[in-house]
């Protein structure tokens, strides 16, 4: 072997090395825009579903799954609605409280809003907290639960309705 | 108070952790912590033991009732003829085991899903997570994992139970329901058919026919030999024999019980007499027939 082709064998390797480096970094931050992007709508969707304290170990364990399967998630036409799949299936290995909405210490928030919450159905839960709460839209919403943008509307104006008539309010400032 | 969004929003946010993409990281390199999990059924000895019970009453009482109800046309439809009542369909002291068995049923399986708060409680640091090569067994983890432990035995110890129970009542109820006529030859049926036909048209050959050689009758301790027996069965003109209900039993010689109203009222003015037959029929020469006849009853 000649000592002359060694040097360039090195430098190929280095160049290799260098866009292994290169091709993480740019992964961890396309995921960390993903989790910019995606982690709120999940995190208050799953509160709502399961309670804030069930809802953010699965939104965490999503986000989890999300980076492991990173690769699988990238061709997924919804990976948000997956995720949210995804957090339903972790949501069920935990305990749940007797209570999913705790009651805050004095705040501007109704006493009654956590029990009213937990009147309402799931769908309606999520549906009216990111529509009405966090200003997501229908479609955002639809994509996120599987299912049709005329069935979100159905479960917002449902749950918004019967907190209002629980509440007393006739309709929002 | 603001508008309902405004409220939401501000529940919402004072209340949910917000994971953060380095929280994922963390997670996704350590371990967990120590999964607990949370199975919608969630046995308690309490509960187990109401479930169990509860399932034993209500299958007992519905057999108990379908007996009481369906066990006439049981045993009308075995050929024993005439008007068979074991009971009085529609009593309602009959639906207390069943409604004693579903309340309990209710009451072990709410008692079932209840939550047990003490076994975790969420909230505070719930994103915090163990190393794995750090992890400390705590004496928290302890009574965790025996609570765990103990809570998988019961479950299994509750699915056996729950099987026991159900398989119990199964063969409860198919001891209870199946007819034992079904297993008894046409031929012993046919056998006493002929031979209350014999008495009721007081036909002596068909007796003798209907009777083995050494049959003898035992009417309230007084015991008839045959050939005396058939000669009165071809006189006695005014005899008449009601059957109300019979069971046989046994699998070779086959035991007949049998409860009877004669009637008398050609003869006499009190018409009718009550009493229970208990007969043996055998098998002669490829052919059934009544070997032995005892009648204790009023006349």
């Amino acid at each position: 072997m000649s000592p002359i082709s060694e040097p360039p064998m090195v430098l190929q390797g280095e160049s290799v090395a260098e866009e292994t480096v290169g091709n993480e970094r740019a992964e961890s931050q396309a995921f960390t825009r993903f989790v910019k992007e995606v982690e709120p709508r999940l995190s208050y969707a799953l509160a709502a579903a399961y309670g804030p304290d069930v809802g953010a170990e699965a939104t965490a364990d999503a986000l989890v799954w999300a980076w492991e399967h990173r690769d699988r998630l990238q061709t997924m036409k919804n990976p948000p609605g997956y995720l949210y799949r995804v957090g339903q299936t972790k949501a069920r290995r935990y305990f749940r409280p007797r209570k999913l909405f705790p009651a805050l210490p004095a705040s501007s928030v109704d006493p009654t809003l956590p029990v009213l919450l937990e009147g309402l159905s799931k769908n309606q839960r999520v549906a009216t907290v990111l529509i009405h709460a966090y200003d997501y839209t229908e479609r955002e919403v639809a994509e996120l639960l599987g299912i049709s943008r005329w069935s979100v509307r159905t479960h917002a104006e449902r749950g918004l309705s019967r907190l209002r008539d629980a509440l007393g309010v006739t309709a929002d400032a | 108070m603001p508008d309902i969004s405004a409220q939401l929003r501000t529940y919402f946010d004072a209340t949910v952790e917000r994971v953060t993409e380095e929280d994922v990281r963390i997670r996704a390199v350590t371990a967990r912590g120590i999964p607990i999990p949370s199975p919608r059924f969630r046995p308690r000895p309490l509960a187990a033991g109401a479930i169990g019970f509860g399932l034993a009453m209500t299958l007992l009482g519905v057999v108990l009732v379908a007996d009481r109800i369906f066990g006439g046309e049981v045993a009308d439809a075995v050929g024993h003829g005439g008007t068979v009542t074991t009971g009085e369909p529609g009593t309602v002291w009959l639906f207390v085991p069943v409604v004693f068995g579903l309340g309990l049923l209710a009451t072990g399986m709410l008692s079932a899903r209840r939550r047990n708060g003490d076994v975790r409680r969420r909230g505070e640091g719930s994103m915090q997570t163990i190393e794995k090569v750090e992890s400390v067994e705590s004496p928290v983890d302890k009574e965790i994992l025996s609570l765990k432990k103990r809570n998988r035995w019961l479950g299994a110890l509750t699915g056996i139970l729950a099987v026991a129970v159900v398989g119990l009542g199964v063969w409860l109820a198919a001891e209870l329901t199946s007819s034992d006529g079904a297993t008894i030859p046409e031929g012993v049926e046919a056998a006493l058919d002929d031979y209350y036909m014999a008495w009721t048209t007081h036909d002596q050959a068909a007796f003798l026919d209907a009777t083995t050689a050494d049959f003898t009758l035992n009417s309230n301790g007084t015991v008839i030999e045959r050939a005396s027996q058939a000669a009165r069965v071809g006189v006695q003109s005014y005899f008449g024999v009601e059957v109300l209900g019979r069971t046989i039993s046994g699998d070779g010689p086959y035991y007949v019980g049998s409860a009877e109203i004669v009637d008398l009222s050609s003869l006499d003015s009190s018409p009718t007499y009550f009493g229970h037959s208990i007969m043996t029929v055998i098998q002669v020469d490829g052919s059934w027939k009544v070997s032995q006849h005892s009648w204790v009853g009023e006349l």
